[in-house]
């Protein structure tokens, strides 16, 4: 009975984290491109540490290709001395200020949950 | 517009390797058929390019299991392509209006997450009762006196298909041949809102999977 409660937990818990970890992504791709200019490959591996999931990388290319269709980041294709050609992802003026707008909303999100928590 | 590279590599050192590979690549462009060119060749590139990228970084043996690794972290092209496939045959749809292209969005984003299946079923429904009002118009040339939109004497409105040996004598109909112009404009503004504002909820929705997302 007891291992069912706390499975029942553990299965929530994995259930609510998966979904906070979905619902910020867009914000997690935006701060590691704020720092620098990223190739698919790279940011897909830098996001996966911080998140320390198992993501599922196909699907973050939809996400790229939707940020930029609204403006918030654009992208270049390189060719490169050695190895295959690269897609560049560079952070736009526009999504500079929607991440700054995000970053505020952060903030007061996580004072007031803090506040509760005490 | 983009600038696509020239000098992109197609096969590996080693021939199994190369042949997981065009398997692979066979398997995207199966998904990515029904798109323009440019945007078939813009994803396409990008996922060759992460593959040769996901090879040069993994540690494995041979170059066989590097390029395995790389297209099983990928995952399967018809399940990550086809809700992409279908929002941009949607956004296509959206500009052009092509019925075709809008059908083909329709079929394969029905395979995307709850809530495009659900917006999927929502526009098949609204398009279907576009459909059956289109038809009206055209019987109406047929049955002129058995269609349209009819008005009772004593109060009431009746719409669509009557039997004429049935149709109640104190019954008018309303707009008589003005149905037929008054349908299609009815038709075309109806598809024109329906299509772009379908589109603008599909841009929205996430798609992306993580992890234990699978596993519930």
């Amino acid at each position: 009975m007891k291992n069912n409660i706390s499975d029942n937990i553990a299965e929530h818990l994995e259930k609510w984290s998966s979904q906070v970890r979905k619902g910020t992504l867009e914000f997690i791709l935006l701060l590691f491109m704020q720092k620098k200019e990223y190739y698919g490959y790279e940011l897909i591996e830098d996001v996966k540490q911080i998140l320390a999931a198992d993501l599922s990388e196909g699907t973050l290319y939809p996400m790229l290709n939707r940020l930029q269709k609204e403006g918030l980041i654009s992208s270049e294709w390189r060719e490169m001395g050695s190895g295959v050609p690269r897609k560049y992802y560079t952070i736009t003026p526009n999504g500079t200020h929607a991440l700054n707008a995000m970053k505020q909303e952060w903030l007061k999100m996580s004072f007031a949950i803090q506040k509760l928590s005490l | 517009m983009q600038n696509y590279p020239l000098h992109f590599p197609d096969v590996f050192a080693d021939s199994v390797a190369t042949q997981i590979w065009q398997q692979y690549k066979e398997r995207i462009e199966r998904v990515l058929k029904p798109l323009p060119l440019l945007q078939k060749q813009d994803i396409l590139l990008e996922i060759q390019s992460h593959i040769w990228e996901s090879v040069e970084h993994d540690s494995a043996q041979s170059e066989a299991e590097k390029v395995l690794n790389a297209t099983r972290k990928l995952g399967h092209p018809e399940e990550f392509l086809q809700p992409v496939v279908g929002k941009k045959l949607l956004e296509n749809a959206s500009h052009t209006l092509n019925p075709r292209v809008l059908a083909q969005s329709l079929y394969y984003m029905i395979g995307g997450s709850r809530m495009q299946s659900i917006l999927v079923l929502a526009m098949s429904l609204l398009y279907t009762i576009l459909f059956v009002l289109a038809l009206m118009v055209c019987l109406k040339f047929v049955f002129p006196h058995n269609v349209g939109l009819f008005a009772g004497e004593a109060g009431g409105f009746a719409f669509g298909f009557f039997d004429y040996s049935n149709l109640d004598k104190k019954y008018y109909d309303v707009f008589g041949y003005w149905f037929v112009p008054l349908g299609l404009a009815v038709c075309v503004l109806l598809y024109t809102i329906v299509t772009k504002i379908a589109y603008r909820i599909v841009q929205s929705i996430v798609t992306t999977t993580i992890a234990s997302d699978e596993n519930h």
